[in-house]
């Protein structure tokens, strides 16, 4: 069998204080580091400065509607994940396209110049990592080239980390997007559940990750590490807290728009958005002139909107989707159904945002098992 | 090493000249605009313009003009929203912004050969004008050619010029919704002048635009006719932002409407239209 024989250069092992020496060397390349670290109550991305800010011994306990932290364990990477993806920052809230000057008589419109940050992205769940390849359909869509989301995917570093227990509304296993990065990435960790110190093993995947791992203090790793890993992994596998049976799925939606089950959960949906705010990849948005300081410019940005506000539908005459029902209907049927229509892959990377920052803790899994199969309803 | 280059989108118009404005009928109105030279290609039949007014906002909006006189784009616009309102308010000399074209074209080469049916129901009529234009030039491509029209009363019949006397009545009827008595022509919904007394709908193509309930049943009276849907054509409209596949917002089912669309055969939509608020 395996025995403790020593892998390939693919692997390494790190302590604790490897983490704190990867944040120092990415910041010395130039990088902003973005990792997740606790915040009012939530854990988050957002700039570290050491390995420090990382939540160590937070777990998230997260339901439907509901979400808080909580002490436990001891590990960095403990928790499922936070309301934020990594979307914003590919795609963020509100970006500047052009301005427009009237001020010569005639309208002279000029781009926005925009920096593109140089990022480096610590502790990426492997659902996280899918929806970025998910975006790139759309942004990168060969009709037109979003270049700003093109620049920030190119400069990006992705450390990715494997995920070591499944939270109650995690799904990745159903949408084959986690609990372990297969692709995507330079780095990926694996905090290994031992009862040995806290180790964890680096799987290296570009030369860029490797020439970064040769800056750390790292050991070699052996075949025990390497199937600890992977049990971890099955086992979390089999301990997703939700499940979404995709076979069928994208027929059964787009044939049963008119089932009475999308009335039923309208009755439930506020239309609020919060889903497609949280969700990694849902990219709708609106633009919006804003008056410059000048009175004689105006300038244009691409800002965030949702499928569930009244105006994203406006044509002569009104809105087209008018009731919750046909938003919540667009909402579900293009994220599991006609996405994959038009980009080959669901729009869903099992992540279970939706259904914890719904308010009123609408579960995409049951509403989805419920669309088109009349015994399902009570 | 930080990129500071510019970021080119594919949002920014370019800046256009108004060279002639026409008053069509009540609030409609068609716009005669320069073509800017960054405006590289040309558009074809069935296409879109994203226009823009300075400070107000952007739409989507069809091309009305000649295919064979691109150094003109001409849009015929009727005032619905605040953008289309500004829009028929410019006048020559006032400026514009102008990103396009966009989208799919009437498939007018497949009926090259055949018998070429146009139905268009009140400002649909305009983007099929440079369909209209086009046929009119090569009517011996076309084995005939037909153009029903319906309006709401005499007073909105749009390119009136073009049917009374004009190049399009040899082919084209209309009729309206209503009228006094001084009409002295059709008065019904479009669907009544689809009849096999008038039209030959063998080896024929159809190009329907209009409000969808008009364009749905005129393809379903062509269908009786023995018309296949594949061979009819409908043109959609849908909210837009980007006009690029990214805004998300011209969603129709699994279709953009902006990349996918405007115009779109009967077959693969015919379904879609019937379910409502999708």
């Amino acid at each position: 069998m395996s025995g403790n024989r020593q892998i390939g250069e693919q692997y390494r092992l790190m302590k604790r204080s490897g983490l704190d020496d990867l944040i120092k060397v990415l910041r010395v390349l130039d990088y902003r580091v973005i990792g997740p670290t606790e915040s009012n109550g939530v854990i988050e991305f957002a700039e570290l400065g050491d390995a420090s800010e990382l939540p160590w011994g937070l777990r998230d306990e997260q339901k439907p509607g509901s979400y808080s932290v909580s002490k436990g364990g001891d590990r960095a990477f403990e928790f499922s994940n936070g309301p934020t993806s990594l979307k914003r920052y590919f795609h963020p809230t509100e970006r500047h396209l052009w301005t427009v000057d009237a001020s010569g008589g005639q309208l002279q419109f000029e781009e926005a110049r925009v920096q593109v940050p140089k990022y480096a992205f610590l502790g990426i769940r492997p659902c996280d990592l899918a929806s970025l390849d998910i975006l790139d359909q759309v942004f990168l869509n060969g009709v037109e080239t979003n270049r700003y989301y093109e620049s920030c995917r190119q400069n990006s570093l992705y450390v990715a980390v494997n995920c070591s227990s499944a939270g109650d509304l995690c799904f990745c296993a159903s949408m084959e997007t986690g609990p372990t990065a297969r692709s995507g990435f330079d780095i990926s960790l694996t905090e290994l559940r031992s009862s040995d110190a806290y180790r964890v093993l680096i799987e290296i995947e570009t030369d860029r990750g490797r020439s970064i791992v040769n800056q750390i203090d790292t050991s070699e790793a052996h075949e025990n590490d390497l199937s600890l890993a992977r049990e971890q992994s099955d086992g979390v596998a089999r301990s997703m807290g939700r499940t979404l049976h995709t076979w069928g799925l994208r027929e059964r939606l787009q044939e049963n728009a008119d089932d009475p089950a999308w009335a039923d959960v309208a009755e439930r949906c506020l239309t609020c958005g919060n889903c497609t705010m949280v969700c990694p990849t849902c990219f709708c948005t609106t633009v919006e002139d804003r008056a410059s300081s000048h009175d004689q410019k105006y300038e244009r940005w691409n800002t965030w909107d949702s499928c569930f506000s009244l105006d994203f539908t406006f044509v002569s005459g009104g809105a087209l989707r008018q009731s919750s029902k046909s938003r919540y209907r667009q909402w579900l049927t293009h994220k599991l159904s006609t996405w994959v229509d038009q980009f080959g892959v669901s729009g869903c990377v099992g992540c279970g945002r939706c259904i914890a920052w719904c308010p009123v803790g609408i579960d995409i899994t049951e509403e989805a098992a419920r669309i088109g199969e009349p015994q399902a309803r009570a | 090493m930080k990129d500071d280059r510019g970021l080119i989108s594919a949002m920014v118009p370019a800046a256009a000249r108004v060279l002639r404005r026409q008053v069509e009928y009540d609030e409609v109105v068609t716009l005669e605009v320069e073509r800017p030279a960054t405006l590289t290609k040309e558009f074809l039949p069935g296409q879109f313009n994203m226009l823009y007014v300075f400070g107000v906002g952007e739409i989507a909006v069809s091309h009305s003009g000649h295919p064979f006189h691109q150094d003109r784009i001409v849009h015929t616009i009727r005032a619905v929203g605040k953008v289309s309102r500004a829009l028929i308010l410019l006048k020559p000399g006032d400026w514009l912004g102008i990103r396009g074209p966009y989208g799919t074209p009437w498939p007018i080469d497949h009926a090259k050969g055949q018998n070429l049916i146009v139905v268009a129901g009140g400002l649909g009529l305009a983007p099929l004008r440079p369909v209209l234009y086009e046929v009119s030039s090569a009517k011996d491509a076309y084995r005939s050619m037909r153009l029903i029209y319906g309006t709401r009363d005499p007073s909105s019949i749009l390119y009136q010029s073009q049917f009374e006397g004009g190049p399009w009545a040899e082919f084209g009827q209309v009729t309206v919704d209503s009228a006094n008595l001084d009409w002295q022509g059709n008065v019904g919904v479009v669907t009544d002048l689809i009849s096999a007394d008038t039209l030959d709908t063998e080896n024929a193509v159809a190009l329907i635009c209009g409000p969808e309930v008009m364009m749905r049943f005129s393809a379903n009276a062509l269908i009786d006719l023995g018309m296949r849907e594949d061979r009819i054509y409908v043109s959609l409209e849908r909210n837009m932002k980007c006009a690029v596949k990214q805004c998300g917002r011209c969603q129709f089912g699994p279709y953009f409407v902006c990349r996918d669309g405007p115009v779109a055969s009967f077959g693969q939509v015919d379904k879609l239209l019937k379910i409502a608020e999708l």
